[in-house]
């Protein structure tokens, strides 16, 4: 990076900490600390919920989908507004009501100690380790720009974000937050922008989508339904409405965001905008994907966009194999040239015949391309087995370094940077809220000062800091981060959903019913996961259901406890 | 419903939302208008 792109970098996010910090200056109790003493208006809640739900990934890994495998990771997010106003008319109406610093306080008034801490226990658990991976994410950034170590990045990335969550607490978040998406619109219109305007000047943006069409990467919309699919639109609209509501519902990480709204109808418009924005959103970051993959018909690109695994296989014993399959790729990457040029022309033309014809050589000339990017992963593969072999998180980034402008380069990687200290940010409050009173609070010390908790919560939050860092370091094995965490989620998410869901709609159903109904569920779900039963997304629904249908048989064969809801 | 119930409050509404309901039924729209109109995009480029 040029020197003009570190000062964009680094100014960028000198002014989003610095500002953040400031905003949330003065003195502190608990209460502004973990939830800004209930005073922000429905922007923050909604720029905060969104920003906690947009990291880095989003920004790395969702161009690279697209790149790949076209826009149907769209479907993924059709469930989320319809999750918003299930949220909207029961979940935050109680939270507010009750007044409570973390969703899970609710279950124990609802149920008992038990179930709480059964719930906390998943929360911790499934929380703490993705946000391992958002803080691996844009460590990948450091390490291939700098080639630093991953481990020294990992613990740089994970102390920044921590400096001004300690200090400034739930409003500092929600401050940087509002400048975070701010940024990140702005920079990835003019990142889309840039894209089209590198194409060939007789290359504009519908004949781009064209190409884009033709070679199968407008892909938004599946109506087959297969469970073992992992997007079409029945898996986003049923499995994802469960994994959202789930996450939005009973993840503190998203409940402290709209527990921060001044008012029920505040914290309510917040997540009514999420639900309208956040699928657009999306879709316009899948754009700037296959937009890059229209770039790549034009201009020559990489076999495997990794650049540090392919310097690595370069000054191996394999470097002449590689040399050998590049040349190969190279070749096919001048034949797929004319045939996108030739594409091009029979559409303006258009011949459908020609269409037809071009359209099969580009999609044999991709797969001809894919085979040899496979031979590429298998010597890498031999080369470092501990290797990285999944190059979609690098696609856009290898992009924004190798074409993009001076200026432009630093304001991207700040983009993916301050998107990635979001949602970690978030992470972080949301894991020390949840230690200090769902269990700190709760089983070790009743009574205390303010400034007691106020301190136990910023021990809280350093410890979890350190544990996501040590998380991170193990990330890089599994494949696509995007997909990574959200199988992670769907391990879990599915199980608190459904013991909220009968806290909220079972009446009937007591706190021994539920606790033994989730433990059940949660082993069935692993063993679906497991035995590779369904696609993820489904495990939402399955794990939400059988808690529902446990804890009523239990409650059916062991008979109405004393103590119900 | 009662008076007091949050569905009935005017806070945080805009101003040409009359009620919560309404306001659902604007998302669950927006949401039924984006998967019909990336349908016809993907019959149109496809």
């Amino acid at each position: 990076m040029s020197f003009i792109d570190w000062l964009v970098l680094i100014g960028t996010l000198s002014f989003i900490v610095i500002y953040g910090m400031y905003r949330s200056r003065g003195k502190q109790n608990i209460e502004d600390y973990l939830i800004a003493n209930q005073s922000l208006p429905w922007y923050h809640v909604c720029f905060s919920v969104m920003a906690t739900q947009a990291s880095a990934i989003t920004f790395l890994s969702a161009p690279g989908q697209g790149f790949a495998d076209g826009m149907r990771f769209v479907q993924f997010y059709f469930g989320l507004p319809l999750a918003m106003v299930v949220l909207s008319i029961t979940f935050v109406p109680i939270f507010h009501r009750l007044k409570v610093f973390t969703a899970y306080e609710f279950l124990e008034t609802r149920f008992d100690g038990r179930v709480r801490i059964f719930t906390v226990i998943l929360f911790l658990l499934s929380r703490g380790l993705s946000t391992g991976l958002s803080i691996y994410a844009p460590s990948i950034i450091l390490a291939t720009i700098l080639g630093w170590d991953l481990t020294w990045t990992n613990i740089l990335m994970g102390t920044v974000v921590l400096v001004y969550t300690v200090s400034g607490g739930t409003k500092a978040i929600s401050h940087t937050h509002l400048q975070q998406m701010i940024i990140v619109t702005v920079a990835m219109f003019v990142a889309g922008y840039m894209v089209v305007h590198l194409l060939p000047a007789e290359v504009g943006f519908v004949d781009a989508l064209k190409i884009a069409g033709k070679a199968g990467r407008i892909n938004t919309i599946d109506f087959h339904f297969d469970p073992n699919s992992r997007y079409n639109l029945w898996s986003g609209l049923i499995g994802g409405f469960f994994l959202q509501l789930s996450y939005f519902g009973t993840d503190q990480s998203q409940v402290g965001r709209y527990l921060t709204g001044q008012s029920i109808g505040q914290s309510r418009l917040g997540l009514m905008m999420n639900g309208l924005l956040k699928i657009p959103m999306q879709f316009l970051i899948l754009l700037v994907g296959i937009l890059v993959f229209v770039y790549y018909q034009y201009n020559p690109a990489p076999l495997f966009f990794n650049q540090v695994e392919i310097d690595k296989l370069k000054s191996s014993q394999y470097a002449a194999d590689y040399e050998s399959l590049e040349t190969k790729h190279q070749r096919l990457v001048s034949n797929q040239r004319e045939a996108v040029d030739n594409l091009a022309q029979a559409l303006e033309k258009d011949q459908s015949s020609e269409v037809e014809r071009w359209q099969n050589t580009i999609n044999e000339a991709d797969k001809a391309k894919k085979e040899l990017k496979s031979e590429a992963v298998a010597l890498i593969k031999k080369n470092n087995p501990t290797a990285d072999t999944s190059d979609v998180n690098y696609v856009f980034l290898r992009f924004v370094l190798d074409r993009l402008p001076i200026g432009l380069i630093g304001l991207l990687i700040a983009v993916i940077f301050s998107a990635s200290m979001g949602s970690i940010a978030a992470a972080y409050n949301s894991l020390a809220s949840t230690t200090v009173i769902d269990i700190y609070k709760r089983f070790y010390r009743k009574e205390g000062s303010e400034n007691h908790f106020l301190n136990a919560s910023r021990l809280a939050t350093i410890g979890w800091g350190i544990f996501c860092v040590i998380v991170a370091q193990y990330a890089s094995k599994l494949g696509s981060m995007i997909e990574a965490v959200n199988i992670l989620g769907s391990l879990f998410y599915g199980v608190i959903l459904g013991i909220f869901l009968v806290a909220f709609y079972f009446k009937k159903l007591g706190g021994r019913a539920t606790f033994w109904g989730a433990v059940l569920a949660e082993i069935a779900v692993v063993l679906c996961w497991w035995f590779d039963l369904t696609a993820f997304l489904w495990l939402n629904v399955i794990g939400c259901l059988l808690v529902i249908g446990f804890a009523w048989g239990y409650q059916q064969i062991m008979g109405k406890e004393n103590k119900v809801g | 419903m009662e008076q007091n119930s949050p569905e009935n409050s005017r806070d945080g509404l805009p101003p040409f939302i009359k009620n919560w309901p309404q306001m659902y039924a604007v998302v669950i729209g927006t949401l039924f208008v984006l998967i019909v109109l990336f349908y016809l995009m993907m019959r149109y480029f496809s």
